[in-house]
């Protein structure tokens, strides 16, 4: 089985078969659903947060970030919470939908079984 | 995007330059991403520009570089994944409808190849350049008289010297004259192509020689030694090569030559003869001593000199014989000269059918975009609500244009490739079809025919795509939303469909008529009456060079004596003779005078002639009309005698009897033997010497009182399985061995060479016209089948009110009928005017041939009739019941 269904089994989290295609997700993609994980932002704040938590490692274009934002409105991972009818896209809302918040723990989970299989080869201290 | 609208607009001039430059670049997004997000994007750069340049100038503008490298690496990305979407949907799109993919494909491979077919047989015969250098400038000279309409006469040696002297335009003029000959002394005898030319030919067809020196103007002196350059190929062939060949002796005819010289590799000159393209295995000189008081026998080949046009030479020619003519009025009244490029002299004649062809090919493609078109538009007919559906959450009419262009694309290019595997079959048949291509090498799919492919396929892609496209670029978003999809249609993609239905039945009757016009010429012209029996008829080519070996008349009648007499004693073959003039080989022609009657400067008639044996009207089963044909009492220095056709009679004394025993004088110069008065001794039946040759007058004259040294053999088998090669090649070594092996060829072939253009014009044009007509009937089908199931609910409604199946299937065929009639219509002007375009290239069939308009109508009619039998079938035996049930 692959380890994300495996992952889900464990949780006794339901993973629908068709999430193992859109794994792996992007690095942008990612860290757009982590940082909307957490509540609302707008474009803005989600490229400023992703900014800081990954201290200045990866960072989201003003194009790059309104690009994965598109794709991922368009698979339905994200939701406007607002309906910007004053045409600035910038004052728009976004948050997680229940399908990408399932996308994003598929995809922390398929991660950190890696990074388990990484310790167990002692290629990085284990955990306390 | 308006620049003022931010609040945080940078305003510092590199700020506001680097914002204008991001502004601008924008462009590199899709439109769609572009209206979407093009504020919020270049809002969120302002925002955190501002945000660097708090921190410093070297922070904004370090960020200034990343986002707009951020902005062109996205916006390609996303153009690049919206193509590799669009690729990807199409292609999952033919695995789901794979009968539809195939069919789409392999009509776009059939127009394809049949265009890049034709596209390589043009560009080999009339846009690849000829095998020469400088091909544009080099002219072939022909005099003319326009008075009998004699367009390419060739030059007599005194013209050719009056044009050397005179020219004002002409830098150098040469004269070629072409002579199979044999060379002994290097392995078995073997045929050259001997080419007699003046020196300057080397200039002319700026030939370099690699070995010894080329011709000079000294070789061409009375007295001088017989000397020859030879050519690369047999240099290889002959002599391996071999570094000290220049200053050796070969016999060449039983002639002693010295080899000069060997020239460059792969020389190609325009045939002195026949005036194709030939190779020459040697080069001798063309003597004045011989040549001078020969008659209309030379080929003249020319270069204009730097910056004289075409019309400036032709002006030049026309000064110079009117000089002649108030010079010599007896030999040059009447006469005048013209000169065509290289490439005119070569194919000039080919242009008209090939550009039918062309434009019957285009019309098959145009029928094959417009049928992959229509089928794309039933289908995306089919798929309205999923289009709709789209529409409505806002995707670009753009984007889905895009993306039907490349799903379009895509079939096309894969049909295209496949087309180009179809063209490689297609380029070797077509070789076999016609074997004189003007580019002796190298036909078949080449770079130039790569690129015309590549263009065909985007062309090709335009045209069936544009069509959908359109149509569904705005569909009535309510109506189809309602109708979820089954049985909505857009009025506009139906109208659209029927529109190019019309256009493939239209461009089939013209291509089809134009192929039936052909065939209908090439029957008419195989079925010409020839006025003898080619059934097992054989022409032996046995060779120039007997005259040389032979010298005198007598030793040539004895050496044709002994090899007819040990043929017909031979089983298997039935007759044999010698002659001068064999119908499809070469005829050739003097002016003759009529005993009794003056004749003004340059007004004597000419008249096709040749020498024959006794047994000649008896092996070709020539009918004898009148008086007697040749026999043993013609003899060397019995009375002048002559055989005229009934054409001959007729045009010279009225009537076949009246010709008997009138005196005519054949003034044939050259050969040694004197020019006397004839007595008509015979009147034979008229013949065609080839199928598209009127039964002109001919004069037929005995062999044994004159000969061309140059004899041909035609021989008669008793029946198809004798082998008369072997049998000729073993009679003529029992009697001569050292005679080089005579080679056969049947009448068969030579007569079918003879219509070699016509045969392969009708087969090109047969074909496109079969793939047209295939193709417009499945367009019509298409539209009337997809027109009856989408009203299938009508028809229930119209049965359960008690509609009798007769009025449905009128219903349907209404469709196919309106399309038909107009189609043809249109199909039957268009018909009309190529068929005035073919007219000069058609025999015994007027343009407006009745029997071929109205069988293309008829069989389109009918095929129409079949094709909407399925559609109309399946609409009258809808139930009512299930028909409804949807309602």
């Amino acid at each position: 089985l692959p380890s994300n269904l495996i992952a889900a089994h464990r949780q006794g989290v339901a993973v629908p078969p068709d999430v193992n295609d859109a794994l792996p997700l992007t690095v942008g993609s990612f860290h757009i659903l982590l940082a909307l994980a957490e509540g609302e932002r707008h474009g803005y704040a989600i490229a400023k947060e992703v900014e800081s938590t990954t201290l200045g490692r990866v960072k989201l274009g003003p194009t790059t970030l309104y690009r994965t934002i598109r794709q991922l409105l368009d698979d339905g991972w994200i939701a406007e919470t607002t309906r910007a009818d004053d045409g600035d896209a910038r004052k728009r809302l976004y948050r997680l939908t229940a399908r990408g918040r399932t996308i994003a723990a598929a995809e922390a989970q398929r991660l950190a079984d890696i990074v388990r299989i990484a310790r167990e080869r002692r290629l990085i201290p284990a955990l306390a | 995007v308006n620049a003022d609208s931010s609040p945080h607009l940078p305003n510092r001039p590199r700020g506001r330059l680097a914002r204008a430059l991001f502004s601008a670049l924008l462009a590199v997004c899709p439109r769609d991403m572009r209206r979407e997000y093009g504020t919020a994007i270049l809002g969120d750069f302002d925002d955190r520009y501002a945000a660097a340049s708090e921190r410093g100038a070297s922070h904004a503008s370090r960020f200034a570089v990343y986002a707009l490298f951020d902005l062109v690496g996205s916006g390609l990305l996303e153009r690049f994944e919206a193509f590799g979407r669009d690729v990807s949907y199409a292609v999952r799109g033919a695995a789901r409808a794979p009968v539809f993919a195939t069919v789409v494909v392999l009509t776009m491979a059939i127009a394809i190849a049949l265009n890049a077919t034709v596209f390589a047989t043009i560009s080999a015969i009339f846009l690849q350049p000829l095998p020469m250098r400088d091909a544009g400038s080099l002219l072939v000279l022909w005099e003319t008289n326009p008075h009998i309409g004699m367009m390419t006469e060739a030059f007599t040696y005194p013209d050719l010297e009056a044009l050397r002297r005179e020219t004002r335009t002409l830098a150098s003029v040469g004269a070629i004259m072409t002579d199979p000959a044999v060379l002994d002394g290097a392995g078995a005898p073997r045929e050259l192509n001997g080419y007699f030319a003046s020196p300057d030919m080397f200039g002319i067809y700026k030939t370099r020689v690699v070995l010894g020196r080329s011709l000079t103007a000294a070789d061409v002196h009375d007295g001088a030694p017989f000397v020859i350059v030879i050519s690369n190929e047999l240099w290889h062939s002959a002599f391996g090569a071999d570094p000290h060949v220049v200053g050796r002796f070969i016999r060449i005819s039983d002639y002693r030559a010295e080899i000069i010289g060997v020239a460059e590799p792969h020389v190609v000159e325009i045939d002195g003869w026949r005036g194709g393209l030939a190779r020459p295995d040697f080069w001798g000189a063309l003597k004045p001593v011989v040549w001078r008081e020969q008659g209309h026998l030379l080929r003249v080949v020319a270069r204009a000199k730097l910056g004289v046009t075409h019309a400036a030479v032709d002006a030049d020619l026309a000064r110079i014989f009117t000089t002649l003519a108030v010079a010599h009025p007896a030999d040059d009244a009447g006469l005048s000269a013209h000169a065509l490029t290289a490439r005119d002299a070569l194919v000039g004649d080919e242009r008209p059918i090939f550009l039918v062809i062309a434009v019957a090919m285009l019309a098959v493609l145009i029928v094959a975009c417009a049928n992959v078109g229509n089928l794309f538009l039933s289908r995306a007919s089919a798929r309205t609500g999923e289009f709709a559906v789209r529409f409505s959450l806002g995707a670009a009419r753009g984007r889905i244009v895009a993306q039907l262009l490349t799903e379009v694309g895509l079939y096309v290019s894969v049909g295209g490739l496949l087309g180009l595997i179809f063209t490689v079959y297609a380029t070797r048949a077509v070789a076999m079809l016609l074997p004189g291509l003007t580019r002796i090498d190298g036909y078949g799919i080449d770079p130039p025919v790569l690129a015309f492919t590549a263009f065909v396929i985007v062309v090709a892609t335009l045209l069936a795509g544009l069509a959908p496209a359109n149509a569904l670029g705005r569909p009535d978003l309510s109506a189809s939303l309602k109708a979820s999809g089954r049985g909505a249609d857009l009025t506009r993609g139906r109208k659209v469909r029927a529109t190019l239905a019309i256009v493939e039945i239209a461009l089939a009757v013209a291509i089809t008529t134009a192929a039936g016009l052909n065939v209908r010429s090439l029957q008419a012209l195989t079925q010409r009456t020839l006025g003898y029996d080619t059934t097992n008829l054989w022409l032996v080519h046995a060779g120039a060079h007997y005259m040389k070996r032979y010298a005198t008349l007598a030793g040539q009648l004895t050496l044709y004596r002994h090899v007819s007499h040990e043929l017909i004693t031979t089983p298997g073959i039935a007759a044999a003779s010698w002659s001068s003039i064999t119908p499809f080989n070469s005829t050739p022609d003097v002016p003759f005078t009529i005993a009794g009657r003056s004749y003004g400067a340059g007004t004597k008639p000419d008249v096709d002639f040749g020498p024959v044996d006794a047994a000649y009207f008896s092996t070709f089963r020539i009918h004898t009309l009148a008086g007697r044909t040749f026999d043993a009492s013609d003899r060397e220095s019995s009375a002048p005698t002559v055989v005229v056709n009934a054409a001959f009679a007729r045009r010279y004394f009225g009537g076949v009897p009246a010709a008997l025993g009138k005196r005519i004088t054949v003034e044939i110069t050259g050969f040694g033997q004197a020019i006397v008065p004839r007595t008509i001794v015979g009147v034979v039946a008229d013949v065609r010497q080839t199928y598209d040759h009127n039964a002109g007058p001919i004069a037929y004259l005995p062999l044994a009182q004159q000969s061309f040294g140059s004899e041909s053999l035609v021989v008669r088998a008793t029946s198809p399985h004798v082998d008369v090669p072997a049998i000729v090649r073993s009679v003529v070594a029992r009697v001569d061995a050292l005679l080089p092996p005579p080679t056969a060829v049947p009448y068969a072939e030579l007569m079918s060479a003879d219509v070699g253009r016509q045969r392969t014009a009708a087969t090109l044009l047969a074909v496109s016209a079969a793939i047209a007509f295939v193709l417009a009937l499945a367009g019509i089908y298409a539209v009337v089948s997809f027109g009856a199931v989408r009203r299938t609910n009508e028809f229930g409604v119209r049965l359960s009110l008690g509609a009798r199946p007769f009025a449905i299937a009128r219903l349907v065929l209404a469709d196919a009928a309106r399309i038909l009639a107009i189609g043809l219509a249109a199909g039957v002007v268009l018909a009309a005017g190529i068929a005035n375009m073919l007219e000069p290239q058609l025999f015994d069939v007027p343009a407006l041939d009745v029997p071929t308009f109205a069988a293309v109508i008829v069989t389109l009619i009918v095929a129409v009739a079949l094709a909407t039998l399925v559609p109309v079938v399946r609409a009258v035996r809808v139930d009512p019941a299930v028909a409804l049930r949807y309602e």
